[in-house]
């Protein structure tokens, strides 16, 4: 392992027991899970299984889930499955979304749909009060992530959720960021769909899955398969589904004692940042945030050497920014929130994970110290 | 021959213009020179030893014996000749870091 891993909110490594109960579906147990001879079978037994644990803790019904190959291709489904299914015409999501939502709302103006996209506030929240004055009975989806990936951010779900229904509108999450720290009880929030992926869950990449409540209609991205429902084509990926289960029942597990450390995590990094850092700015709200993210822009520096320098220490975190082959965009989200100009191409995102240790807060800033004073030499 | 390094980012073909621009600024003076681009990502343990002149697209290098100019004019375009003339100057006259 390398030195000092910070970029969970990017991915997280797969967890040995993880990797351990996938295996078998590599080796002995390839077969084909819609076979119908018994190895077949038995497959298909360990996908329902696997189903099942993913379902218990939701707290919802199996047939309410769609395995899919991550978050993307959930976001994709749940947007455009129910937009393309419903009569109505508007969309709503946010300007903080993941790309696979802005993208899907760009592909959704393009044929003809009308969009909403809300603001955010300084802070990066979504306001309730904004949903309502653009929402409307012709309003056929809110899309609304639950934790932002670059500040931490924790939306007002219930609240957004409850304003859709009231308009007759379903409401979707992408949950992304949201299912290793929070508590999702799809008992209580009534969440119409939502989105996660296995691998910010310390499972495999390529696996993730996509709640739709029942009685929600969807029509297929991936055609051409009776798998799951005939809403999701193309033979599963079953050692990653098994993975992924495999994930959720450590998480059941250990969720807890992983937010009480991921916290530390952070706390201990802002006390050490406003130590040794002069002329930083913390983009991560102080409440209703993720535990172990941290956002922080920089004045007059830009993240590139940051990174490069980071990274030459033996630091992996990311400068949460679109870049392309021109130049280096900020993030969109911070362009959202409006941080101010000579601090946005500045900015670093910190997202610590359930094996990350005590003295990386420290060592992190030490280092972001000596850059600092470098670059801004 | 002489040797002029342009390193940077992500900023690829920012960097690329700008080696093509001071070739051919090099080439209506008559100096021979090698540009080479590189991206500090590709491996960051490049230390600009050899080169005559190094542009860096932001600050990175520390302890070169060589001239060290700021390639951010080429991002912004302003201020892009006056930094190509004294480019060229350099090379004309060189001076040590």
């Amino acid at each position: 392992m390398m030195g000092i891993y910070v970029d969970h909110s990017s991915t997280t490594p797969v967890d040995p027991r993880v990797l351990e109960a996938m295996l078998p579906f590599y080796q002995e147990q390839f077969f084909n899970p819609s076979a119908l001879y018994p190895e077949g079978r038995r497959v298909q037994a360990a996908l329902g299984q696997s189903r099942q644990t993913i379902a218990d803790y939701l707290n919802c019904s199996p047939e309410e889930i769609i395995f899919t190959s991550g978050g993307t291709e959930s976001d994709n489904l749940a947007v455009l499955g129910v937009m393309e299914r419903l009569g109505k015409k508007k969309f709503i999501t946010s300007k903080i979304e993941h790309h696979a939502i802005l993208s899907a709302t760009d592909y959704l103006e393009q044929k003809g749909f009308s969009v909403v996209v809300l603001p955010v506030d300084e802070y990066g929240f979504v306001s309730p009060a904004e949903l309502e004055k653009n929402i409307d009975d012709d309003t056929a989806l809110v899309s609304i992530m639950w934790a932002n990936n670059e500040t931490g951010a924790i939306q007002p779900i219930e609240e957004l959720c409850e304003i859709a229904h009231k308009h007759g509108a379903l409401f979707h999450t992408d949950a992304v960021q949201a299912i290793g720290t929070q508590e999702i009880d799809l008992s209580k929030t009534k969440v119409d769909l939502l989105s996660f992926s296995s691998h910010k869950i310390y499972g495999p990449k390529g696996a993730g899955v996509l709640f739709f409540r029942k009685g929600v209609e969807l029509v297929p991205r991936n055609m051409g398969g009776q798998q799951e429902g005939f809403l999701r084509g193309g033979t599963e990926n079953v050692a990653c589904i098994v993975g992924m289960a495999k994930a959720i029942e450590l998480l059941k597990q250990e969720r807890e004692g992983r937010c009480a450390k991921l916290s530390d995590l952070s706390d201990d990094l802002l006390v050490w940042v406003e130590k040794l850092l002069q002329d930083v700015k913390i983009n991560t709200p102080k409440v209703n945030r993720i535990p172990g993210v941290i956002n922080m822009s920089f004045k007059g520096v830009e993240a590139e050497p940051m990174m490069i320098l980071l990274g030459a220490a033996g630091i992996c975190a990311s400068m949460g920014a679109a870049c392309n082959s021109s130049s280096v965009e900020p993030s969109h989200v911070l362009k959202a929130m409006q941080v101010p100009a000579d601090y946005i191409r500045g900015s670093l995102r910190i997202s610590f994970g359930k094996d990350s240790t005590a003295e990386m807060p420290e060592q992190i800033a030490t280092e972001l110290d000596k850059i600092l004073k470098r670059i801004r030499k | 021959m002489k040797k002029v390094l342009i390193a940077g980012g992500l900023c690829g073909t920012t960097m690329l213009m700008a080696a093509q621009n001071v070739t051919e600024a090099c080439e209506k003076q008559g100096i021979d020179v090698k540009v080479t681009v590189h991206n500090l990502w590709e491996g960051a343990a490049i230390t600009g030893a050899g080169y005559d002149i190094v542009i860096e697209m932001f600050p990175y290098f520390e302890n070169l014996s060589c001239p060290l100019l700021s390639g951010k004019p080429f991002i912004g375009r302003i201020g892009e000749k006056q930094l190509i003339q004294e480019i060229i100057e350099l090379l004309k006259n060189p001076k040590e870091a």
